[in-house]
């Protein structure tokens, strides 16, 4: 079953007089459980694509469709709860909350949704992620990887269905990176969870089930692994 | 690992926290702001306690009197049937003067049981009042015309005539008293009581202790002061209205009087006061003419310092749109940001209130301390809650529109300067190959800012201008209308738009009467604050000494009045008035009589332009 898809998606920039097509007409389907890289030369469109799909920025025409539902027919309201209950996110640049100590940006979501923490699953994201001591610390005193890792926290903490990560080895060294993508192996397939990664890293897009490429916010290819 | 959850209060004091600096400057606009609504609130309610009070010192808190009430009028009657609220009676047991040739300088000298004191409405001023046999305390205008300094603690000695029951028996006494207390001057005295001498006025203004014995032979004389109920009050005001307003505020009292006259006897006629009840309502009717005005101006105020407000958190939501944005990626709804940083603006103003609301008390207080006189400010907890709560609610509300344009912001926010993007859409930058880095980062900021500091700048012009607007409604309404005080020779003169500490004549039905070449004639004479209309004519003099001038006009102004009240025959009235002005400009007009006269004339000149804006 196709948790999300879209559908002739497109996604226009106005900048002075030159019209860039971020998106130009993608669609793609992905299915629950899935773990998808998206790949393809700096300035193709994968960020744009990663935030239209996830509803961070609506798209200049065509659908995303989630679980069946249009999210063209969502208000604001119905957007963010969507967005912090089923989508978790990781961006390019660590976004955390810096007013906010590293334990408190990981749980946010779920006080925003007002619900329990289930601390046996955050304190087992925690431990796999390594970053149990410094979890009482803000961000401005942690390093680009432990925000980072801090930020994945933060993405799975409310268990979604899809995870968004956008370049999330950018600052973590080889051996971390590959720890924390094997975490997120581990966790996607534990719990469910949808991935969709956009990287420039060869190593990591090996190892998703599925390569997108992207050119020209066009999908030049679309690969299976042992297809 | 055990963690403390997170709350929304968390999130907000955690915001308040990391960002103190930040948050002094906005806490200072804050408080001014607050400050400045809250102290103008405060300024209003002064002004208000001021007359309120100021007419109640000068006239009493009473609205009628009966002096020598016969037996027949049953007054405790009238309070189990409704229409009366309060009564008291002053004993008059004497009257006291200094000078035999001036025994119409004196005054009668009496005692207040407890209703007729609250009724009365007595102010000491310094000392205290009288509590033992032979102590005395004297209103500080009838101490002057007694030709004693109004100091307390000395002793004094008064000619007294002692009261029969009717008048005064003609054998006076003297007697030793021992000044106790200076009292705040009642209006009645300065000119005196509604056509009666002195002697038989019904309103003391030497008072000494129940204990004081009565002189041989005498019988007190009574004076009882009395309230009607709201209800009675009400009732003769619907009779005004079904009349119809042309006479002003006098067929209120003609009315009421007549209304309570009547109710405790229905027969006879009885002597009634007019001009009292018509001062004190007559204030009352300029406080709430005034009261509008000042609220006019209170609102206009209080918008100017929102728009502090405004600015203020405008300021600093602006510069956490990045924070708001990856608020909102997470799954934040509007709601919540709104909540989240609602609650923040919600902890300062709970901080700012008490303070802001202090410091505008204390400095309303003070300024009314230091003008003194005719600014009195009573503290009033009803007022301080309502200052209280409206401040706050004036924040909140003014912390809502910044609050609504923060929900606003664009999850994308968190991730790309996309406000700069989107402003940026349809204008072009000119790219340039060599450049002088500080001159062109200055003017790239300027274009990519401009809209954002004109809008800041906007709000700032904006409030300033609202605020000079609102001082300068200040200005000509609120104190040029009586609370400009002048010293004028001897005399200290309010000038005003309404009768305030004032004695006043109006006198509707002279249309023929006074012409406008008269108003003018009266107009230029030095005493004479503000004159207008055809038909009526406010005037206002307040004297620290009573000389033989003041009373040539108080006695012209008895006449007037007299016929007024007592003359129920209009055509009778209009002529004896005619005459009576005629008289009355005799008195004034006739130069070369009187040298304090003379020499205030010849002042005239530039003090009327003093007078006339
Ligand atoms: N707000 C914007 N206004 C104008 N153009 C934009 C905007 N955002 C993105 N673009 C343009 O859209 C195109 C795609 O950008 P995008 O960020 O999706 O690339 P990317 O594939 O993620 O690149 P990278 O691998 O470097 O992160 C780029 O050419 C970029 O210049
Ligand atoms: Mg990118």
């Amino acid at each position: 079953m196709n948790i999300i898809e879209c559908v002739d998606l497109r996604k226009e920039y106005l900048s002075g007089e030159n019209i860039v097509n971020a998106v130009d007409g993608i669609t793609v389907a992905f299915e629950q459980g899935e773990f998808c890289a998206i790949t393809g030369p700096s300035g193709s469109g994968k960020s744009t694509l990663l935030h239209v799909l996830s509803s961070l920025e609506n798209p200049t025409s065509g659908d995303v469709i989630y679980n069946g539902k249009k999210l063209s027919g969502y208000n604001d309201n119905q957007l963010s709860v969507l967005r912090r209950r089923r989508f978790g996110f990781v961006f390019q640049a660590y976004n955390l909350v810096q007013e906010l100590t590293g334990y408190e940006n990981i749980v946010l979501p779920v006080m925003l949704d007002k619900k329990k923490v289930d601390e046996a699953y955050i304190n087992k994201v925690i431990d796999v992620l390594g970053i149990g001591d410094r979890l009482e610390h803000l961000p401005s005193a942690l390093s680009g990887g432990q925000q980072q890792r801090i930020a994945i926290a933060r993405a799975l903490a409310n268990k979604p269905s899809i995870l968004f990560a956008d370049e999330h080895t950018g600052n973590l060294d080889g051996k971390s990176g590959r720890e924390v993508l094997s975490l997120l192996k581990y966790v996607s397939k534990e719990f469910g969870i949808t991935l969709i990664l956009v990287t420039h890293d060869l190593n990591v897009a090996e190892q998703a089930e599925r390569i997108i490429s992207i050119e020209d916010g066009k999908i030049v290819r679309d690969t299976k692994a042992g297809v | 690992m055990k963690h403390k959850n997170l709350t929304v209060n968390k999130l907000a004091f955690g915001n308040l926290k990391a960002r103190r600096k930040q948050y002094t400057l906005m806490i200072i606009g804050i408080l001014l702001a607050m400050i400045f609504s809250s102290g103008t609130l405060f300024f209003v309610s002064c002004f208000q306690s001021s007359r309120e009070e100021q007419a109640r010192r000068e006239s009493g808190n009473f609205w009628g009197y009966f002096y020598q009430p016969k037996d027949y009028i049953d007054i405790e009657q009238g309070k189990k049937d409704g229409f009366i609220e309060q009564y008291g009676y002053g004993h008059i047991i004497g009257y006291g003067y200094t000078d035999e040739e001036k025994q119409e300088k004196g005054t009668p000298i009496a005692w207040l049981d407890d209703d007729a004191k609250q009724l009365y409405y007595v102010t000491v001023l310094e000392g205290r009042y009288p509590e033992n046999e032979d102590e005395i305390a004297l209103e500080a205008d009838a101490a002057i015309r007694l030709g004693i300094e109004p100091k307390a603690g000395k002793e004094i000695t008064l000619s007294v005539l002692t009261a029969d029951g009717e008048a005064y028996l003609p054998q006076a006494n003297e007697k030793t008293y021992k000044l106790v207390g200076i009292l705040e001057d009642k209006r009645a005295h300065i000119q005196n009581f509604n056509g009666m001498g002195p002697e038989n006025a019904p309103m003391a203004a030497a008072f000494v202790s129940e204990k004081e014995p009565l002189g041989a032979g005498g019988k007190e004389n009574i004076a009882l002061y009395y309230n009607p109920t709201k209800e009675a009050i009400d009732e003769s005001i619907k009779k005004t209205d079904e009349f119809g307003n042309t006479y002003s505020v006098s067929p209120l009292n003609e009315y009421f009087l007549s209304d309570v006259h009547e109710k405790l006897n229905p027969k006879e006629t009885v002597s009634r006061s007019m001009t009292h009840v018509a001062e004190w309502y007559g204030s009352t009717i300029a406080i709430f003419d005034n009261v509008s005005v000042v609220a006019v101006l209170a609102i206009v105020l209080m918008l100017a310092s929102c728009m502090g407000i405004i600015n203020a958190f405008t300021t600093n939501l602006q510069e956490r749109r990045r924070q708001i944005g990856l608020l909102r990626a997470v799954g934040t709804t509007k709601r919540q940001i709104i909540n989240i940083f609602g609650r923040e603006a919600f902890i300062i103003t709970l901080i700012c209130a008490p303070i802001s609301v202090a410091i505008s008390y204390f400095g309303v207080w003070l300024f009314a301390k230091l003008m003194g006189g005719s600014f009195i400010f009573l503290p009033d907890p009803f007022v301080l809650i309502v200052t209280t709560v409206v401040s706050v609610a004036c924040v909140m509300l003014s912390a809502l529109i910044p609050l609504i344009f923060a929900a606003r912001v664009s999850p994308m926010q968190a991730i790309r300067n996309i406000d700069l993007s989107r402003k940026m859409k349809h204008k072009k930058i000119k790219q340039e190959k060599v450049f002088n880095a500080p001159k062109l980062l200055a003017k790239r900021s300027i274009k990519f800012y401009k809209a954002k500091q004109i809008g800041v700048s906007i709000i700032l012009a904006l409030t300033i201008l609202l605020t000079c607007f609102g001082f300068s409604v200040l200005e000509t309404e609120f104190l040029n209308s009586g609370w400009a005080v002048y010293n004028v020779g001897d005399y200290k003169v309010t000038r005003g738009t309404f009768p305030m500490s004032s004695n006043f004549v109006n006198m509707p039905n002279l249309t023929g009467g006074i012409s406008s070449s008269e108003i003018n004639e009266f107009a230029a004479f030095p005493l004479f604050g503000s004159m207008y209309g055809s038909k009526s004519y406010i005037s206002f003099i307040e004297t620290e000494e009573y000389s033989d001038y003041m009373e040539l006009i108080s006695l012209s102004w008895q006449g007037i009045r007299y016929n007024i009240n007592h003359d129920d025959s209009l055509s009778g009235l209009l002529s004896e008035e005619k005459k009576d002005i005629q008289t009355l400009k005799k008195y004034w007009f006739a130069e070369g009589e009187n040298e304090q006269y003379n020499a205030l004339k010849s002042a005239a000149k530039t003090e009327n332009e003093l007078f006339r804006s």
